[in-house]
């Protein structure tokens, strides 16, 4: 039978899986909003919105012949499986003079929402503090078997 | 009179079955984002209290790892205040028995350093 949640320290592994992803989505977010006024032209696209994908991690690991071999799949947290692009489209407005502009004077800009960036950043802040308060949990158990197991 | 062989195997039972149930916490809190993740769960004392009413023994009883199903087909179940809560529940517990097991060692320690 396969033990997914074998291992002492694992749970720190774990945990720091979650606040990596977390953190890997915190950059696309800012680079998202960096290039929010990246307008397109005829041979430039704007910037396009990107989109972190996450995925469950499931490591595997051999076990020893004292534990009668095999495999194990062990709970590895989370990664970032892709980045991928937002495919919605850009939006066009009027604003003849900017050097992006075509003849009717309609530019493209890029198609970051501003308030969904704004919305993505708090989800993510909450998460990566429930990662880091989870993590404190498991941190407060192992202390607490030391200090009570002491003799 | 000093118990020197008392048996403290479901303790150590016990103890996997938390430390089992907070890894499994802490991985359902680091995919509550994934589409479609269903969160692992870790039975014990329900199948422990299956053997008893059974009357098998309960010393063979040993802890079972799986997914949680429930939800819609590829919806992500994770429920957040729900994994802490049950990550604070654990950490009382593993401290309950880690306390009980502390203080057998230290009278064990007691009865043979003399202090």
């Amino acid at each position: 039978m396969s033990e997914p949640m074998k291992g002492v320290f694992r749970g720190f592994d774990i945990a720091g899986a979650g606040l990596r992803a977390e953190l890997q989505r915190s950059e696309i977010v800012a680079s998202n909003l960096g290039n929010m006024h990246r307008t397109g032209n005829a041979k430039n696209e704007p910037y396009r919105r990107k989109v972190v994908v996450f995925e469950e991690l499931l490591e595997q690991a051999t076990r020893s012949a004292a534990e009668g071999g095999g495999r194990d799949t062990l709970a590895g947290g989370v990664a970032v499986a892709k980045v991928a692009e937002d495919k919605s489209a850009f939006p066009v407005f009027y604003q003849p003079g900017h050097p992006d502009a075509d003849e009717n004077g309609q530019v493209m800009g890029s198609n970051v929402d501003l308030f969904k960036e704004l919305v993505d950043m708090q989800v993510i802040e909450r998460s990566f503090d429930a990662n880091l308060t989870a993590m404190r949990s498991y941190r407060t158990m192992l202390q607490n078997t030391i200090n009570n197991l002491r003799g | 009179m000093i118990d020197f062989d008392r048996d403290i195997s479901f303790q150590q039972r016990m103890l996997d079955v938390l430390d089992a149930r907070t890894k499994a916490g802490l991985h359902n809190v680091a995919n509550q984002n994934v589409a479609g993740f269903k969160r692992y769960v870790v039975r014990f004392e329900d199948l422990l209290k299956q053997a008893e009413t059974d009357g098998m023994p309960t010393d063979k009883v040993e802890p079972v790892t799986e997914r949680d199903t429930s939800g819609a087909p590829g919806q992500n179940n994770v429920v957040l205040m729900e994994e802490l809560s049950m990550l604070g529940k654990t950490s009382l517990l593993h401290d309950m028995v880690t306390r009980g097991l502390g203080g057998y060692f230290g009278t064990l320690n007691k009865a043979v350093v003399g202090r």
